[in-house]
C-alpha cells in the first residue's frame, strides 16, 4: 500500500511538473501563432486579447510576396545531405574513439574539442577567401562542405558517449562468431544505440538548418537558406509584429514535419539490421 | 600475412580516415589562418601590419573583455545548472510511459527548432516593455514590470531565459536518449532485489548514464561561453555592455569595426579558456571510457 | 540483406547529390586569374573592351540591401530592355549589409561590383584601395556619363569624395524631422528647453511626450549626434583630436538622459528603440512627439497604416540649442547612401554604366515607389508633380537641408559612431555618468585615430 501511495505522489509530482513545463516551453510559440492571426489593432492591445476575429492576411501577404518555396528547398537539400553525410563519418570515428585502443585518442577527442570552440567567425573570413579563390562561394556544395565540417565534431563527440555506454560482451560474442568490426558496429552497436544516433542526426540537422552566419556570409541569391530569407523580409523597416511573426511560425512548421517522421524512421532503419538474440 | 597489429592500425584508420580529411582539409587552414592573424593588427583602411603579441596584451588591459569574460562566466554557470537539471528531470518523465507521451515529446522538442532569428523576435515582442506579453504577467502578479531586454539589471537575464527555453529540450533530448538504451532488465533485476526509486536512480540510472551526462555537460558549456545569436539578436550585447559575451565580443570586433586580428585574438583566447575548462572537466570525472 | 541496405541508402544519397548537379548554374567565369589575390589591371587599357556582343558579356553584380531592393530589380528591368544587358541584383539583408558588403570587399573576390554603401564607410574602404576610383570612366567619353545639371543634392556627391577621387554616386539625403500631434500641442518647439517643456506637459497616463532612439549597435548614436551637435559639441577638431568630452559634449548627453532618466518624457523602454518601435510609438498614440527619419512620413501620412493619427500630426525642423546670443543653433544629421564599385570587379565598365543609370533619373525614379530613399539626387524626379503630390513634406526636407551636416570623413568614421553609441548607451541606462560616459568615448577615439594613422 505504501508502494502505491508513494508511486500515486510521485507521479503526481512528475505529471504536474510536466504541465508546467509543458506551458513554459510551447507559451511563446502559441503566442507568436496568435499574433500572426491577429488583425493589427489587436496585436499591440494591453490587456492582450485573448479572444479575437482571426485574419489570415498575414500569411497572405507573406506567402504571395516571398519566394518562400525555392528557399526551403535549398534549405532542405543542402541540409539533408550535410549531415547524412556527417553522421556517417562521425559514426566511423565515435565507434573508433569509443572501441579501439591508439595512440592520440585523447589528443584526437581533444582537438575535435577545440574545433568545436572556436567562434565561428574565426573561421568565416579566411573560409570566404578561400571560397572565393576556389569559386565554390554561393555553392550548394560550398555550404555542405562547411556543414559537413562543422558538425563532425559535436556529432562524434555525442556518439562517443553513447557507443561507450554500450557494454561490449555483444559486439564481441558477434566477432567471436566471425563478424567483422564494420559489421559489428552495424548489427549490434547500432541497432542498440538507435535513439542515440537519431537524436544526434536530429539535432543536429536543427542546428544547421537554423544557422544563419556562415549561409549568409558564404551564399549569395542562389543559395539562400530560409533563414537567410526570413531574416531579411523581417527586418526590412516596413515589416510589421503581426507578419514577421507569420513568417515565423511558417518557418518552425517544415521542420517540426520533418523531425516527426525522421525520428521514426531513422531509428526503425537501423534496429532493421539488428542481430536477433 | 600482416600482422594482427598492423591490421588493427589499419582498421583504426579507416574508421577514422574520413572524419579526419574533412576536419583537415576545411578546418584547419582557416584556423592556422586565424591563428596568424591574430599576430597582426588589421584594419580595412591600413590593412596588415604585423604587431605580435600586441593584441593579446591589449586583451590583458581591455576592460571591456573582463565585462565580456564575466557576463560569459554567469551566464554559463547559471544556464548550465538550469538545463542540466531541468533536461535531466524532464527526460526522466518523460521515460515512464503514459498516453501521449510521443506527441508530449514532440511538442518538448519544438522551441530548439525556432532559429536564433525566429526565437528573437518572438521574444523581443514578448519582452516589449510596452506592449509585451510578459510584462503584462508580471504586473498582474503585482509585481513591478521590467524593461528586460533594455535594462542592465535585467538585460542578461533576459538572455538567459531564452537560451534555456531554448536549450533545455536540447538537454532534455539527448539524456532521454541516454535512458532509453538502459536495457529494462536491469531495473526489474534490482526490484527483485526490492530497491526503491532513489537507489534506481543511484545505482542504475546515474552509472548508466554518466558517460552521456558527462558529454552532454561539457557541449553545453562549451556552446555557452561561446554564446552568441541569442543573445546578439535579442539585445546585442547592451545597454551598454552589461549582456556583452566573449562569443558576440569577438563578433563586433570582427565584423563590424573590422578589427580582425583583435578579434582573432579574441576568439583563440576564448578557445584557450574553452580547452582549460575541458581538460579540467575531463580529467577531474575523467573521460567516459568503459573498460 | 545488409548489402541490399547499403546500396538502398547509397542509392538515395546519388538521387540526392544528383539531384544538385543541374540546377546549380555554373558561374560564367571567363577571368583568367583565379587564384591570384592581385587585381585585375582593367583601369590601365580603358578602350580594350569596346565591342562585347551582349551574349558574352558578363552580367553585372549589384548588392543592395532588402529595403530598397525592388527599385533597384525594376531599374535592372528596364536597363535590360535598353541595352540588352543582364543585371544580377542581390538582396542583402539589413542586419548583415556591413559585414557582408566589408566582407565580400576585403576578401576581393569580385563577387559584386556595385554596391550600396552609406558615404560615411567611404573614407576607409577607399584608403585600404577597396573601391575603385571613378575619375578615369568619368573621363571616358565611350562610356554614358551622368547628367550632372540633373543632380538635387550636390552636396551628397562631394559624400563620395575622398582625397580628390570620387568613388561612388549617391542615390538620396535623408534626415530627421520632429513629427508632433496637432491636436495636442499647437506650436512646435523651436529650441531644446521648449521641447522639454511640451515634452513634460504631453506626459500623462495616455502617452509620454517624446521619445528616442536608444537601440545598439548605432542607432543611438545618430539620434543623439542631434543633441551633441546643436549644444555646440563637435567629434573632433581641425588635428583630428577627438573633442566629445567639452563641457557642450557633456550638457548634450545630459539632456538627451535626463529625457528618460529625470524628466522622464519618455518611455522606460526606449533603450530597446530604434526606427520600428519609434514609428509604432507616434503611430499608436503613444508618444506626442518623436524625432523620426522623413522616410517616415509616409507611413504617418497612411490612414490603414496609421489610422490613429493619420490626419492630425505634422512635421518640423529640428529644435536647436539657444545659445548666449540668442541665436538658435540647429544642427540635423542627414544621411547619404549609393553605389561604389568595387576595386576588384572584373567587369568595370559595365558596371559604370549601370552606376551611372541606377543613379541618373532613369533609375532614380523607382527608389521613391519602390524602395525607401525618398529625396533622391535628381532634380527631374523630385520636380514631378505625382511626386511632390504624394509628399508634401518636400519643402521641409529643403528647409532642413540648411542645417544638414555630416558625419566626419575619415578613415575611422564607423568605429567613432560605434564608440559614441556604446558610451551614450552606457549613460542613458545610469552604468555611468554623461561625464564618465563622455570621457570614456573620448579616450576610446583617440585610439581609434592614433590606429587609423591619424597623429
Amino acid at each position: 500500500m505504501k508502494r502505491k501511495f508513494t508511486k500515486f505522489i510521485g507521479d503526481s509530482v512528475s505529471y504536474t511538473f510536466l504541465a508546467c513545463a509543458l506551458v513554459f516551453f510551447m507559451f511563446p510559440i502559441f503566442w507568436m501563432l496568435m499574433t500572426s492571426i491577429k488583425q493589427p489593432q489587436d496585436t499591440f492591445a494591453i490587456p492582450p486579447i485573448w479572444v479575437f476575429k482571426p485574419t489570415l492576411q498575414n500569411y497572405i501577404k507573406t506567402f504571395i510576396e516571398g519566394a518562400y518555396y525555392k528557399y526551403l528547398f535549398v534549405s532542405l537539400r543542402v541540409t539533408t545531405i550535410s549531415i547524412f553525410v556527417a553522421t556517417v563519418i562521425s559514426t566511423l570515428a565515435a565507434y573508433a574513439t569509443a572501441r579501439f585502443r591508439f595512440k592520440g585518442k585523447t589528443g584526437l577527442l581533444m582537438s575535435l574539442l577545440v574545433f568545436y570552440t572556436i567562434p565561428g567567425i574565426a573561421y568565416a573570413i579566411p573560409l570566404y577567401m578561400l571560397y572565393g579563390q576556389l569559386k565554390i562561394q554561393d555553392t550548394p556544395l560550398g555550404l555542405m562542405i562547411i556543414f559537413t565540417a562543422l558538425t563532425i565534431p559535436f556529432s562524434t563527440w555525442v556518439l562517443h558517449g553513447y557507443f561507450v555506454s554500450i557494454p561490449k560482451d555483444l559486439e564481441d560474442s558477434a566477432m567471436v562468431d566471425g563478424c567483422t568490426k564494420l559489421g559489428a558496429l552495424t548489427r549490434v552497436v547500432l541497432p542498440l544505440a538507435a535513439p542515440g544516433v537519431a537524436s544526434t542526426a536530429i539535432l543536429t540537422f536543427i542546428t544547421t538548418w537554423n544557422s544563419f552566419l556562415y549561409p549568409a556570409i558564404l551564399a549569395g541569391s542562389r543559395t539562400k537558406t530560409l533563414p537567410v530569407a526570413v531574416a531579411a523580409f523581417i527586418t526590412d523597416t516596413r515589416i510589421e509584429w503581426g507578419q514577421a511573426s507569420a513568417v515565423a511560425s511558417a518557418v518552425i512548421l517544415p521542420v517540426l514535419l520533418l523531425i516527426m517522421f525522421a525520428q521514426r524512421f531513422i531509428v526503425m532503419g537501423l534496429t532493421s539490421g539488428a542481430v536477433k538474440e | 600475412m600482416i600482422s594482427k597489429s598492423i591490421r588493427k592500425r589499419i582498421e583504426t584508420f579507416q574508421f577514422l580516415a574520413p572524419a579526419i580529411l574533412v576536419i583537415a582539409v576545411v578546418l584547419v587552414y582557416p584556423l592556422l589562418s586565424t591563428f596568424r592573424l591574430s599576430f597582426f593588427s588589421y584594419t580595412i583602411a591600413r590593412g596588415l601590419r604585423f604587431i605580435g603579441l600586441k593584441n593579446y596584451l591589449d586583451i590583458l588591459n581591455d576592460s571591456t573583455f573582463y565585462t565580456a569574460l564575466q557576463n560569459t562566466f554567469v551566464f554559463t554557470l547559471i544556464v548550465i545548472l538550469v538545463e542540466m537539471t531541468l533536461g535531466f528531470i524532464l527526460a526522466n518523465i518523460l521515460n515512464k510511459d503514459f498516453p501521449g507521451r510521443a506527441i508530449v515529446r514532440g511538442l518538448l522538442m519544438v522551441p530548439m527548432l525556432a532559429s536564433p532569428i525566429v526565437s528573437g523576435i518572438m521574444w523581443r515582442f514578448m519582452y516589449n516593455p510596452d506592449f509585451g506579453i510578459i510584462n503584462y504577467f508580471v504586473t498582474q502578479l503585482n509585481l513591478p514590470a521590467q524593461v528586460w531586454t533594455g535594462d542592465p539589471k535585467t538585460a542578461l537575464l533576459s538572455c538567459m531565459i531564452v537560451d534555456i527555453w531554448q536549450y533545455t529540450p536540447f538537454v532534455m533530448l539527448l539524456l532521454l536518449a541516454g535512458l532509453q538504451s538502459i536495457p529494462k532488465e536491469q531495473y526489474e533485476a534490482a526490484e527483485i532485489d526490492g530497491a526503491g526509486a532513489i537507489n534506481k536512480m543511484r545505482f542504475i540510472t546515474i552509472p548508466w548514464l554518466r558517460p552521456m551526462i558527462l558529454v552532454v555537460l561539457l557541449l553545453r558549456t562549451m556552446d555557452s561561453i561561446k554564446i552568441f545569436d541569442q543573445v546578439y539578436a535579442l539585445t546585442g550585447g547592451g545597454p551598454g555592455i552589461s549582456s556583452l559575451t566573449l562569443g558576440v565580443y569577438a563578433y563586433t570586433k570582427g565584423f563590424r569595426n573590422f578589427f580582425l586580428g583583435y578579434a582573432s585574438a579574441i576568439s583563440w583566447v576564448l578557445a584557450l579558456i574553452t580547452i582549460l575548462i575541458s581538460i579540467f572537466y575531463i580529467r577531474s570525472i575523467k573521460l567516459p571510457e568503459r573498460e | 540483406m545488409y548489402a541490399k541496405k547499403v546500396v538502398a541508402i547509397l542509392l538515395f544519397a546519388a538521387v540526392l547529390l544528383g539531384a544538385c548537379a543541374p540546377t546549380t548554374p555554373v558561374p560564367t567565369e571567363v577571368s583568367n586569374a583565379p587564384a591570384q589575390p592581385a587585381q585585375p589591371t582593367q583601369a590601365e587599357q580603358p578602350a580594350s573592351v569596346p565591342e562585347q556582343s551582349a551574349e558574352e558579356a558578363k552580367p553585372v553584380v549589384v548588392s543592395v540591401w532588402v529595403t530598397d531592393a525592388p527599385a533597384v530589380r525594376k531599374a535592372a528591368e528596364e536597363y535590360e530592355k535598353l541595352t540588352g544587358k543582364k543585371v544580377i541584383v542581390e538582396e542583402i539583408a539589413r542586419e548583415v549589409l556591413q559585414e557582408k558588403e566589408k566582407t565580400e570587399l576585403t576578401a576581393k573576390t569580385g563577387a559584386y561590383d556595385i554596391l550600396w554603401v552609406p558615404s560615411e564607410w567611404v573614407a576607409e574602404l577607399a584608403e585600404g584601395q577597396l573601391l575603385e576610383p571613378l575619375n578615369p570612366y568619368m573621363e571616358n567619353s565611350a562610356l554614358p556619363q551622368p547628367d550632372q545639371a540633373d543632380w538635387a543634392s550636390p552636396g551628397a556627391v562631394e559624400a563620395y569624395n575622398y582625397k580628390g577621387n570620387l568613388y561612388g554616386y549617391p542615390v538620396a539625403l535623408d534626415t530627421v524631422f520632429l513629427y508632433y500631434r496637432t491636436d495636442l500641442i499647437e506650436k512646435a518647439p523651436d529650441t531644446w528647453d521648449e521641447y522639454l517643456q511640451v515634452a513634460k506637459e504631453q506626459t500623462n497616463d495616455q502617452r509620454y511626450g517624446a521619445t528616442l532612439f536608444g537601440k545598439l549597435p548605432e542607432s543611438i548614436a545618430w539620434d543623439f549626434i542631434n543633441y551633441f551637435w546643436s549644444f555646440g559639441g563637435e567629434i573632433l577638431d581641425e588635428n583630428f583630436r577627438p573633442t566629445v568630452n567639452s563641457p557642450e559634449g557633456v550638457a548634450a548627453l545630459t539632456f538627451f538622459t535626463d529625457l528618460l532618466n529625470k524628466d522622464q518624457v519618455v518611455s522606460p523602454g526606449v533603450s530597446t528603440y530604434e526606427y520600428p518601435e519609434v514609428l509604432a510609438a507616434f503611430q499608436q498614440d503613444k508618444a506626442a512627439m518623436v524625432l523620426q527619419w522623413n522616410a517616415a512620413y509616409a507611413d504617418f501620412g497612411n490612414p490603414e497604416a496609421s489610422p490613429a493619427i493619420f490626419d492630425k500630426f505634422a512635421a518640423t525642423v529640428l529644435p536647436g540649442k539657444q545659445m548666449e546670443d540668442g541665436t538658435i543653433n540647429r544642427k540635423v544629421i542627414g544621411h547619404v547612401w549609393g553605389f561604389v564599385m568595387n576595386a576588384s570587379s572584373q567587369n568595370k565598365e559595365e558596371a559604370y554604366s549601370f552606376l551611372v543609370y541606377l543613379t541618373g533619373k532613369e533609375g532614380l525614379k523607382y527608389f521613391p515607389t519602390d524602395g525607401a530613399s525618398i529625396n533622391v539626387n535628381s532634380k527631374a524626379v523630385l520636380s514631378d508633380p505625382a511626386m511632390i503630390e504624394a509628399h508634401p513634406e518636400f519643402e521641409l526636407l529643403n528647409e532642413s537641408f540648411q542645417y544638414l551636416q555630416l558625419w566626419p570623413t575619415t578613415t575611422a568614421t564607423s568605429q567613432i559612431i560605434l564608440t559614441i553609441a556604446q558610451e551614450a548607451s552606457s549613460a542613458l541606462v545610469g552604468s555611468k555618468t554623461p561625464q564618465q560616459a563622455m570621457d570614456d568615448a573620448n579616450k576610446a577615439i583617440d585610439d581609434l585615430m592614433q590606429q587609423a594613422g591619424y597623429y
